[in-house]
């Protein structure tokens, strides 16, 4: 498994708040990796350092030059959504009506992205994402403003990007992330802590024998570890 | 990337105001009474002027959250920034073309070698309003105000600072003499100022 991005000791900063310290993490071909934490716990910090839009103030940041980073909500810019996926900025750009399908996207690319509803325009920016032919593809607060055919579909293509050979990392605040992930991290207090084995805490103290996990692991991508717990 | 950038800036409304702006004083301010020089002298802060609200325009296109997304993609913050002061400069070249083709024809004393010396003279005001609307766009600043107000001081120093004081000066009197050296003093104080906008980015934890 080759490495796509790695982060060695970095120090992260935002505007001069100190918002992660000695933060290691290693994304490789293939795998699907969760970053999970409470509000203002530095995930997207992390996130925005993986994808290079952030740079770190001590350590190293290795990884390529570009990747494919959607945040968790933008402005709709006032062009037409076919032109904004057509001139979207690409050089490997795959058929991207395959992701908008499977998330199941119903907007109408003939109509301006401000047309949009919310929903459908973080649908559109996360199948920019998944048909970008990037090697790592970093989405922030990767379920917000989807319904379930879309969550299921998102993790379907975390998945099938994976296999395709990029790194996929999705940042959320329920562990349904890590039912989707390889690895899961942990954002909170500066640190970014991974938690060994496919599953979050919450999840590994619930799940007992490993045919146990496994069957978790699927009821929780259909619905979520709330209503395990519960 | 720069494509995809013009069309950002033609699908909103903003690149309205410089533009009319740049054909009001295009109306009023161009003379056929008066010399190229006169009339290049004339378009100097003007140029200056619409090409440093352009450029502000260009870099506060989107919000954050957009930026940053296409910032990904271009392989950094401080890179997308020179790229969108580069769609700025690309529009404004042709813009500047034009002027300088109609400030040769129009004023008196029209030549091939005056309108040769038009263009470098405008280019330059154009690539030092470029610059300084790079260091007054988000994300090295991130008010609004501070191009309110810095774009004319920064025109005021200009207009002041020795070099293009004089060639100004000259070029009022009639004179074309030293026009084309303001280009390459341009081209160095964009250099510089895309070299401190990189610092301040960095400054603030950006790529």
């Amino acid at each position: 498994m080759g490495k796509v991005v790695e982060l060695t000791e970095a120090e992260i900063r935002v505007g001069g708040h100190l918002v992660a310290e000695s933060a290691n993490m290693v994304g490789n071909k293939g795998q699907v990796i969760a970053v999970r934490g409470p509000n203002g716990g530095g995930k997207t910090s992390v996130l925005k350092t993986l994808a290079g839009v952030l740079g770190v103030s001590q350590g190293e940041r290795v990884g390529p030059a570009s990747a494919a980073y959607v945040p968790a909500a933008i402005e709709p810019p006032v062009v037409k959504v076919k032109k904004w996926i057509a001139l979207f900025p690409r050089e490997n750009r795959t058929d991207i009506a395959i992701p908008l399908e499977m998330l199941r996207f119903h907007g109408n690319v003939n109509k301006p992205c401000t047309a949009l509803s919310f929903g459908n325009l973080r649908k559109l920016m996360l199948a920019e994402a998944f048909s970008s032919g990037e090697s790592l593809i970093v989405v922030d607060e990767w379920d917000a403003g989807l319904d379930a055919e879309g969550v299921d579909g998102l993790a379907k293509l975390a998945r099938e990007s994976a296999e395709n050979g990029s790194c996929v990392v999705l940042a959320g605040q329920t562990s349904q992330a890590s039912a989707v992930a390889d690895e899961t991290y942990i954002a909170q207090n500066l640190t970014l802590t991974k938690v060994e084995g496919a599953l979050a805490m919450d999840e590994v103290h619930l799940a007992g024998p490993a045919d146990k996990i496994t069957a978790i692991r699927q009821y929780s991508r259909t619905l979520g570890v709330t209503e395990i717990i519960s | 990337m720069i494509r995809f950038h013009l069309v950002l800036l033609t699908s909103g409304t903003r690149w309205v105001a410089p533009a009319a702006f740049g054909a009001i004083f295009l109306a009023l301010g161009l003379s056929p009474q008066a010399t190229v020089a006169e009339n290049s002298a004339f378009f100097f802060p003007v140029v200056y002027i619409i090409s440093l609200w352009v450029t502000v325009i260009v870099g506060n296109i989107d919000d954050d959250a957009h930026r940053e997304m296409v910032a990904a993609s271009a392989g950094g913050v401080g890179k997308l920034h020179t790229i969108r002061a580069a769609t700025a400069a690309s529009v404004l070249f042709g813009f500047v073309v034009v002027l300088s083709v109609m400030v040769g024809l129009v004023g008196q004393g029209k030549s091939l070698t005056s309108l040769l010396a038009v263009l470098p003279l405008l280019s330059g005001g154009m690539l030092l309003g470029v610059g300084a609307g790079n260091m007054m766009c988000r994300p090295v600043v991130d008010e609004i105000g501070v191009a309110a107000v810095g774009g004319p001081l920064s025109l005021s120093a200009l207009m002041l600072a020795p070099p293009i004081h004089w060639v100004l000066w000259e070029t009022n009197a009639g004179s074309l003499r030293g026009a084309a050296a303001v280009f390459p003093a341009a081209i160095a104080a964009v250099v510089v100022l895309a070299g401190l906008s990189r610092v301040l980015l960095r400054r603030r934890g950006l790529t």
